[in-house]
């Protein structure tokens, strides 16, 4: 098997419709995990300096990301 | 949730040592770098991966690496978040151990502290003599089970606040 036949080597699910069920899985899975993570820090945390730094930090980073996931896929999808 | 009684002051606030938390930390960043290795060695060996993808490739690889990268700074704030929660705090009245098993599993005990009858610290290998952490062993009048703090930093300062021999409001 040539190795440059990619597409028949591993034939990826390309449909709108998979790739739209793949993000909303993605995103129940990031807000499910931020707001865990968030409510620990609340309940559990015993510094609040520590903990208020740790919330921004997560919260600066992971808004960053999730923008460049949401607007990278947007722009995907376009392109299809 | 860890609540003090009135006029109880905080002694020592102890965790695992900075490097316990640093090793998972390289776990992960490694996970996270994983991908953009696979990428290259992929091209390296002259497979068109862009080919396999319908529509602009540059903007699904950008998708999932943004996507990739997002779960893996998650994860580095669940293991933070083990790191950080997972504790002792020896107070003036009472010692108070707080363990995160996981996200969704925690316990928290309290004994006073005229119950301690005895403090043992366990050191072992030579990255936990140089960087100076290991286990701290609590044992208590009238409890079957045995307080630990694995990894601790600074063991033997632990120990001296358990015993009471430390005063002051202090971190490690």
């Amino acid at each position: 098997m040539a190795l440059t036949n990619f597409e028949t080597l591993l034939p990826l699910p390309f449909s709108p419709t998979i790739l739209w069920i793949v993000f909303a899985v993605f995103t129940a899975v990031v807000l499910i995990m931020s707001i865990i993570l968030l409510y620990h820090w609340s309940k559990y945390g015993f510094n609040g300096f520590y903990i208020g730094f740790a919330s921004t930090l997560y919260l600066v980073g992971v808004t960053v990301l999730f923008s460049s996931t949401l607007i990278s896929f947007f722009a995907y999808i376009q392109s299809l | 949730m860890i609540t003090l009684e009135p006029h109880e002051t905080v002694i020592l606030t102890a965790r695992k040592h900075w490097f316990v938390f640093a090793a998972e930390l390289l776990g992960i960043i490694m996970l996270g770098v994983a991908p953009f290795v696979l990428l290259i060695v992929v091209s390296s060996f002259g497979v068109d991966v862009t080919r396999a993808i319908p529509g602009n490739a540059a903007l699904f690889f950008s998708a999932l690496l943004a996507g990739w990268l997002t779960l893996i700074w998650i994860a580095t704030f669940v293991t933070w978040t083990h790191y950080y929660l997972d504790m002792i705090i020896v107070t003036d009245k009472n010692i108070i151990e707080a363990e995160q098993h996981g996200l969704f599993s925690r316990e928290v005990s309290t004994f006073g502290r005229e119950r301690v009858q005895d403090v043992t610290i366990d050191t072992h290998g030579l990255l936990a003599t140089i960087l100076n952490f290991g286990d701290v062993h609590i044992q208590t009048a009238g409890e079957s089970r045995e307080f630990i703090l694995r990894s601790a930093a600074r063991p033997e300062y632990v120990k001296e606040c358990v015993l009471g021999n430390s005063r002051g409001n202090d971190t490690v």
